[in-house]
């Protein structure tokens, strides 16, 4: 089984996003989701899903490792889970703990992160609560998926594509648009078969 | 002479020197059973085991050598209440039976009784930990109000009654203050050097500033209060963002309830340092669920040293950035107390 997170706050497009990107992934895929919407909007590409209940940031490692085993009783070949608990929160504190005792067993994707445009430029900053988050999942992901793309100039795009890049410099950005459909075969690519989980093992 | 661990350790949380090497507080809530290579359940599967427990901490401590120690393998007494938790063999207690789920049965209990048969074992160990090594420093382990209420009533359904029900909530986190209040004047009376109050739910990212203000931090104030006029300082450590700009208000009010402050993961250390002052002990560190959990050893000491250079000169106790459970590596940890000696004795 391979497993992929997908992380971005809330209304950064990762859900319209990865039901398009699912759609095109051949193999049968579950999906956790960290709430009853974005469950309800992926049952109808996914073989699986579920979702997480919400649990105190110190039960959530339990929490994925409980749901993703559940999963593991009929193994989709591609599970996709957003991180338990909220959207604003770090992904990798909880996927290191399964990685570190699953990794023989598992493959694990690279980590992607949704964002909304806006709210990169000038907003990665440590000053303010968002920022911080902001900052802090850029600085974890493999993956920047930037959504909304069909919106953006092309000097918009380097600029963001600066910005994510002056937190994380490995960081590979990825624009994406279910609109026009920009990036979503990388997408679905990345989540199946492309790459692996990095960053977060030497960030 | 060289101060003891223990001096080290109530010297930074109650506001006297800072001299000296930073003392190292991992809160080792149960990682004390893979040094010794015991199930959870043989310490929890029937009377607590309180020589198991207190031998599984002195054993992690003997290997790593941090200067203080919870006393005990941990757990939440909510059995006494009618919750159910669970010992999984080679995991970490749950709760998996929420006793106030209907907030009725709140009514056919009183505080007091949550000194029960857990509560005294995890005494007993902390006694035994003492009596054996009074040279350190000892802090007593519990849940901050509402991560308590979280774990009675369901973490879910607490998050709703904020919502819907706010009167419930408040009913049920004042019932949870004065049961913590009963089990800190129990468990520190005569043994211990701190309270530590480990709130993962008194969380303002997920009750809002105002809930957060409204319900955890005059909780937590009771109880640090009642700490403080038997002698024992207290420590806070709630999660979420207090680092930025524009929750400084909220982290000043929350440093000003208790004696230490020990920030979570995902706060920039700098910031918190410079807010502070000397105005409480600040904790805080590495990350357990990354730098911690996966190493490489030339990862974790970097990330020590940030820590370190960003708390120059503060009332700093380095710990981890949440607690310590089985699972860990033991020697990654080794690595954290050694890298703290190296660069601050």
């Amino acid at each position: 089984m391979r497993l992929a997170v997908v992380a971005g706050m809330r209304g950064s497009g990762k859900t319209t996003a990865l039901r398009e990107a699912v759609g095109l992934i051949p193999v049968p895929v579950g999906f956790i989701a960290n709430n009853l919407e974005s469950e309800a909007m992926m049952r109808s590409v996914c073989r699986d899903t579920d979702h997480f209940p919400f649990k105190s940031p110190c039960a959530r490692m339990r929490q994925f490792r409980y749901r993703t085993d559940l999963m593991r009783e009929k193994p989709p070949a591609l599970l996709i889970c957003e991180p338990p608990g909220t959207c604003e929160d770090e992904a990798a504190p909880l996927v290191n703990p399964i990685y570190a005792v699953d990794r023989d067993r598992v493959s694990f994707a690279p980590l992607v992160t949704f964002f909304e445009p806006g709210k990169v430029l000038g907003g990665l900053t440590s000053r303010t609560v968002e920022g911080l988050r902001l900052r802090n999942m850029a600085d974890e992901s493999d993956v920047a998926a930037v959504s909304f793309a069909d919106l953006l100039a092309d000097d918009d795009r380097e600029a963001i594509a600066r910005a994510l890049r002056e937190v994380n410099p490995d960081v590979r950005v990825l624009f994406v648009s279910p609109v026009t459909g920009e990036g979503i075969r990388e997408l679905a690519s990345i989540l199946e078969s492309e790459g692996s989980y990095t960053r977060p093992l030497f960030n | 002479m060289n101060a003891t661990p223990r001096e080290l350790f109530l010297g930074r949380l109650a506001g006297g020197s800072c001299e000296g090497r930073i003392p190292f507080c991992p809160r080792d809530l149960t990682l004390g059973l893979d040094a010794m290579g015991v199930r959870t359940d043989s310490v929890f599967g029937g009377e607590y085991d309180s020589r198991l427990s207190a031998a599984c901490v002195l054993a992690l401590q003997a290997e790593v050598g941090h200067d203080v120690t919870m006393g005990c393998i941990s757990s939440y007494g909510l059995e006494v209440f009618g919750g159910e938790m669970k010992y999984p063999p080679d995991g970490i207690p749950y709760a998996s039976g929420y006793p106030f789920d209907d907030i009725d049965r709140m009514d056919r209990y009183q505080p007091e009784q949550i000194v029960g048969d857990l509560v005294r074992g995890m005494r007993r160990s902390c006694e035994i930990v003492r009596e054996k090594r009074p040279d350190l420093g000892l802090c007593i382990n519990i849940p901050g109000p509402v991560t308590m209420a979280g774990f009675a009533r369901r973490l879910e359904t607490v998050m709703m009654d904020l919502l819907e029900n706010p009167d419930i909530v408040e009913k049920l986190v004042s019932f949870c203050t004065d049961a913590l209040i009963v089990q800190s004047e129990y468990m520190t009376d005569g043994i211990a050097d701190a309270l530590y109050m480990a709130s993962a739910s008194d969380n303002p990212d997920m009750m809002g500033d105002d809930d957060y203000r409204r319900h955890s931090l005059p909780a937590v104030s009771r109880i640090s209060e009642r700490m403080r006029s038997l002698g024992i300082p207290s420590v806070f450590h709630p999660h979420g963002v207090f680092s930025t700009d524009d929750r400084r208000g909220l982290f000043l009010e929350s440093a000003s309830v208790a004696d230490g402050f020990q920030f979570a993961e995902g706060n920039e250390p700098g910031p918190i340092a410079e807010a502070c002052g000397d105005s409480c002990a600040v904790l805080g560190g590495i990350n357990g669920f990354s730098s911690l959990l996966l190493g490489p050893e030339e990862r974790i000491r970097r990330d020590v040293g940030r820590f370190i250079d960003a708390m120059e000169g503060r009332r700093y106790i380095m710990t981890c950035s949440c607690s310590v459970n089985r699972g860990l590596p033991i020697g990654n940890l080794k690595v954290v107390a050694d890298e703290l000696r190296r660069r601050t004795a």
